[in-house]
């Protein structure tokens, strides 16, 4: 098993988080034991281990950045159920000591949850965070299917092993867990002709419910990284598009004022806001197709999920036209708070004029003929951009 | 550190914008962090007061438009002293036509991404209108250009009018894609946006904008769709003016009443979202199909025994696409889940209408708050094969395409280059040239017949190039 457990156990509230990343598809195409006939078309990935290591290296220990992880005194880290599929195995190091990482089969991923889900109940004030990365797909419904490395193991009940149904499985966590719950879900929601056309044996969920349809869920944040029946894509072979969003989001382009402190919140509603635009710089980055996240948020609570001293920082654009005056011209971008702050200057390049700020309130100034002054502009993380026109 | 009050004007701007004094938005005063220490619902109709506390720090008042844009003006004046009042000016942006103001609120018209006919497809693109006949439940195409009341145009948008129906109504667009998109539609007065934005992976997209919805409902919807949970809890602040009319009084206004019912029903607060209150939505306005949604969902999840919500769900979608689709995009959360207990049902949904409702969802498309999904017709949603099936075949077609412009790009930078005499003596490159003219006669004739047929009536679906010509 691979709990790496940061605090004992108490009935105190903690944040436990459940980690899984599938790359290493055992039954898939290019993997050690293709099945013909059951790998619908899909093959091994090496982004989703990559993902997944990156977001609990980072989780854990900050993962090179200047924090030092995932930080939430009202709910400190407690628990961390990893399961991560690659070929070469995985391990961990923390506090001194090297967990290696289970593979994420269906049985392994089922006993993770179950331990995950029993400290999640400790406390109403709990903290829980599901994320997956590799592949998902769709059947004829909206239900979105995940595979971990054993899907296909059987050839007559291919969903027997390695797959269950997410959108399910999360309807049964909001009637059994008050926990606020952080759901992160990167996979493609594309159709599967196999699943579309198996008759019964579909893959359940990983918990069921009965009793009371009563919703008793503090809260929850729930992404998805890709729209109804569009994919989710890893590129590189590096971290994920949908991955590398959340992690900005994590590391400092997200957060709202805690009152009466100094710090930031990286809440819920934070996070809605951050990771759909900072998935669309990510993509334009990278090129190719463009990939959206579905973002969703409900209950009465938005506890946060991380708690971080460092002010937001926002991607800045400014889009000067006509386009022949961003050779020549440049830009200051003066701090209406703190007029004794050196502003941030830039320009005389080609293209649009990109830099960075802190969150807050600024005045973006133009050199030309006339020059442009913004007036007061709020700068709101992640991604601020404005269009500026100059005479020439 | 003293109490001060602060009174907010909102002026909306733009020729021919409706309602505009029934527009409220929210705004905050915020210190230099963004911390937020007052909000209020701030109301075109009469100025609002905000009463919050200041010390020496500098202090903002921000309002966020449910188009995305933030205004903030400081509330200190350029004279050191600080103001007792600051004006919001909204729909003044620089829209290139003045029918287009209506939506400014919405739609931020700076990322207009250019004319319509030069995205790809869109030459092709047409919309339909179809009603649902109140006798056999069926949908029946109209004729659309009988059905429009007024059509505006210009490059980069067309706007269409129509008026109040007595049936529920849809619109099926073909836009940019193979696969047409089915648009609830309300019945009441509406005016349909066509336009192209930029988003922010800098891609150009069309993009359509329902509105007439009624100001409040959009403002709470586009809120909502954008997880700006604490924009809509500050217009539905218990003690504004706003979340009294529209939670008591919705006679007035019932599509901000449902907007509102949807944000309570998130936020599970059971408090202001009386199960009395939600009854008489569902009655009274019929033509509101989310009302019903919303009634199932929200006894579901104050808790009753699992086979009885099963039972509910049942019954609730049992004759749910009676009455028409739901209006807002939101309704696609509470039908997932209304049709995942129905699944669980002792006598379970009939077979049609759950493959239906399974095959709607799966096909999602919303357009924008309002609710849709990918069909040829609003009977025939895509199946998700089909949609797979396309959407593979399309981007087959844009890496065939993509690669073939490559190779002209190629061609074109090398080939040319060689003097006339030169070519002439060069049979391998006359040969490539001859090659490539080959493949881009076959990648036109390919994309070309990309395209599906109208289904329906060709006679009675406006074309993107007629609505594009005309102007009423």
């Amino acid at each position: 098993m691979t709990q790496i457990r940061l605090l004992p156990a108490a009935d105190l509230p903690g944040t436990h988080v459940l980690i899984i990343g599938v790359g290493y598809y055992q039954h898939l195409l290019d993997g050690p034991a293709t099945t013909p006939g059951m790998h619908l078309g899909l093959s091994v990935l090496a982004s989703p281990p990559t993902s997944a290591m990156r977001l609990a290296r980072w989780m854990l220990n900050g993962d090179g950045a200047t924090s030092a992880g995932l930080n939430n005194p009202g709910a400190p880290l407690t628990t961390m159920d990893i399961l991560v599929s690659s070929q070469q195995g995985e391990q961990l190091d923390v506090a001194g000591t090297a967990h290696l990482i289970e593979r994420a089969s269906l049985t392994l991923v089922q006993a993770a949850f179950d331990r995950w889900l029993d400290e999640l109940r400790r406390h109403p004030c709990n903290v829980g965070v599901l994320y997956f990365c590799g592949h998902g797909v769709t059947g004829t419904g909206p239900e979105h299917i995940l595979l971990l490395d054993d899907y296909g193991a059987n050839r007559n009940r291919p969903f027997q092993t390695g797959s269950f149904d997410m959108s399910n499985t999360l309807r049964a966590l909001w009637r059994r867990v008050q926990a606020q719950l952080y759901v992160f879900i990167d996979a493609c929601r594309t159709y599967d002709h196999s699943l579309g056309e198996t008759m019964g044996g579909l893959p359940a969920p990983l918990l069921q419910y009965g009793g009371s349809s009563q919703n008793i869920n503090r809260g929850t944040t729930w992404i998805e990284s890709a729209g109804e029946g569009l994919p989710a894509y890893g590129d590189t072979n590096g971290t994920s598009r949908f991955t590398e969003a959340l992690l900005q989001a994590l590391t400092g382009y997200c957060g709202a004022p805690q009152g009466g402190s100094p710090n930031w919140l990286i809440t819920g509603s934070a996070l809605l806001q951050a990771v759909p635009k900072l998935l669309a710089t990510v993509n334009k980055a990278r090129g190719g197709e463009p990939q959206s996240c579905s973002p969703h948020t409900s209950g009465t609570h938005d506890m946060p999920l991380h708690v971080t001293a460092q002010i937001p920082k926002v991607k800045v654009e400014i889009e000067l036209s006509p386009a022949t005056q961003r050779i020549v011209r440049r830009f200051s971008i003066h701090d209406l708070v703190n007029p004794a702050a050196p502003p941030i200057t830039g320009g005389q390049v080609q293209g649009i004029w990109q830099t960075e700020a802190n969150k807050g309130t600024y005045e973006v100034r133009v050199d030309s003929a006339n020059p442009y002054m913004s007036g007061q502009q709020y700068f709101e993380p992640p991604y601020f951009h404005l269009p500026v026109e100059v005479q020439p | 550190m003293s109490f001060q009050t602060l009174r907010v004007d909102l002026i909306v701007m733009g020729e021919r914008y409706y309602s505009v004094t029934e527009i409220t938005l929210p705004a905050s005063v915020v210190d230099a962090r963004g911390e937020v220490l007052c909000t209020g619902a701030v109301s075109a109709r009469v100025p609002t007061e905000l009463i919050y506390e200041r010390g020496d720090m500098p202090l903002f008042v921000r309002m966020i438009l449910p188009n995305g844009i933030i205004k903030t003006q400081s509330l200190i004046g350029r004279n050191q002293i600080w103001r007792n009042t600051v004006t919001f000016h909204i729909g003044d942006e620089e829209g290139t036509s003045n029918w287009m103001a209506w939506s400014a609120a919405r739609l931020d018209l700076k990322c207009i991404g250019g004319a319509l006919r030069s995205l790809p497809g869109m030459a092709d693109a047409w919309f339909q209108l179809w009603e649902q006949d109140s006798n056999d439940q069926r949908w029946r195409q109209t004729n659309l250009r009988h059905g429009i009341a007024g059509l505006h145009s210009s490059a980069e948008a067309i706007q269409m009018h129509f008026d109040q129906s007595s049936s529920p109504r849809t619109l099926v667009v073909r836009l940019d894609s193979d696969s047409s998109q089915i648009i609830s539609l309300p019945p009441l007065p509406t005016r349909v946006l066509v336009t192209t934005v930029r988003t922010l992976s800098g891609a150009v997209k069309p993009k359509v904008v329902i509105g007439d919805y009624s100001p409040n409902a959009e403002a709470i919807m586009e809120y909502l769709r954008a997880g700006r949970l604490g924009a809509v809890e500050a217009l539905l602040d218990p003690g504004g003016d706003l979340a009294h009319r529209l939670l008591y009084d919705k006679v007035e206004d019932p599509i901000a009443a449902t907007a509102a019912a949807y944000y309570l029903l998130r936020k599970r607060d059971w408090e202001r979202l009386p199960d009395q209150w939600l009854e008489n939505l569902e009655n009274w306005f019929e033509w509101i199909p989310d009302a019903r949604l919303i009634h199932a969902m929200s006894q579901i999840e104050r808790g009753m025994p699992i086979v009885e919500a099963s039972a509910l769900a049942v019954t609730t979608l049992s004759h749910f696409l009676d009455r028409g689709f739901p209006l807002f995009s939101e309704a696609t959360w509470l039908l997932g889940d209304l049709l995942a207990l129905a699944k669980t049902a002792e006598r379970p949904l009939a077979t049609r209408i759950r493959r239906t409702l399974g095959t709607m969802l799966a096909a999602s498309r919303p357009a924008g708050l309002s609710f849709g999904f990918a069909g040829k017709a609003p009977n025939r949603p895509m199946a998700a094969k089909e949609a797979f099936e396309l959407r593979q075949k399309q981007r087959r077609n844009n890496l065939l395409s993509e690669a073939a412009q490559e190779v002209f790009g190629l061609v074109d930078a090398t080939v040319p280059q060689l003097p006339p005499a030169v070519f002439r003596e060069e049979p391998a490159s006359r040969q490539l040239q001859i090659a490539v003219n080959r493949l881009r006669t076959n990648l036109e004739v390919l994309q070309s017949t990309s395209q599906q047929p109208v289904p329906g009536s060709a006679a009675k679906t406006l074309f993107m190039h007629e609505a594009l010509n005309a102007d009423g």
